[in-house]
């Protein structure tokens, strides 16, 4: 470890340990649940359908995002400032299954290829909050790594490929926390995210 | 509910780049055969890149998403 990364790294824990010491509000523990869309889709492989002559007919393009899915996790927030939190999160998530079927009308077989990909990840972000009476708006900058793990499948030629890795990701938070909750505010977030999981 | 819990609604960014992801292949399968014992371990490295047409791997592509998230939220002091 180089000297330059040492002093950036006890300027951090000091803050956060400083932090606690002085800290404001409470600790909180939480869960959480969403979906992900997916940014800058990349197109990843196409279904092809070939005609009675062996001929190409058809082409049908498939993207692709390890970010796309259903995430659930939960963590704890710790106050280390007046009005700032630190957050720390694991998370994990799952990408919709992409199938590509090749086509092949003169013999009339067809073979797919899928591809699954799941993981988890670890995060912290530092979060600045503004109380307005039960109301609470926060946003926050942070990163974490991510585990990933994707498997590809093809009937023909018959291959499994497993693939595991881990990536750092950067991490941006904006949200609204209502304080005190009473039962119609929390099936009124379960219809939000109901709506938001089935566009 | 009580005045400990909290809910909230957030959107998450996550920018994930996998080009500098650093992936292993952890299984190597043709036709029921596996072959991961034959590859080295420089081979079951793999480092994807966008312009890799031709490779397989899914994860040759940005990560990067808009999560939009909710939950709940409990005091524990």
């Amino acid at each position: 470890m180089k000297i330059r990364d040492l002093i950036l790294y006890s300027m951090i824990l000091s803050f956060c340990v400083t932090g606690l010491v002085q800290a404001q509000g409470s600790t909180k523990i939480f869960g959480v649940g969403g979906y992900g869309f997916g940014i800058s889709n990349d197109e990843f492989m196409s279904s092809y359908t070939y005609d009675s002559n062996w001929e190409l007919d058809d082409r049908t393009d498939h993207y692709i995002n390890g970010g796309k899915g259903m995430k659930y996790g939960g963590g704890i927030e710790l106050p280390i400032r007046p009005n700032v939190a630190l957050r720390a999160e694991y998370c994990m998530s799952s990408m919709p299954e992409i199938t590509a079927v090749d086509e092949y009308e003169a013999d009339n077989t067809k073979y797919e290829t899928k591809t699954t990909a799941k993981g988890w990840n670890i995060s912290a972000v530092v979060l600045i909050q503004v109380p307005m009476d039960k109301k609470t708006l926060y946003g926050g900058l942070g990163g974490g790594y991510f585990n990933a793990s994707a498997t590809v499948e093809t009937e023909f030629p018959a291959y499994i490929i497993d693939y595991t890795g881990y990536i750092p990701f950067f991490e941006e938070v904006e949200g609204l926390e209502q304080e005190k909750v009473t039962m119609s505010s929390a099936i009124g977030l379960v219809g939000v995210l109901g709506i938001v999981r089935c566009p | 509910m009580n005045d400990k819990a909290s809910l909230f609604v957030e959107a998450n960014i996550q920018a994930v780049n996998y080009e500098i992801a650093k992936m292993t292949i952890e299984k190597y399968e043709i036709d029921g055969e596996d072959f991961l014992d034959e590859m080295d371990d420089d081979e079951k490295e793999v480092q994807f890149k966008k312009d890799d047409v031709d490779h397989p791997a899914p994860f040759m592509i940005s990560g990067s998403n808009v999560a939009i998230r909710g939950g709940i939220k409990f005091s524990i002091n």
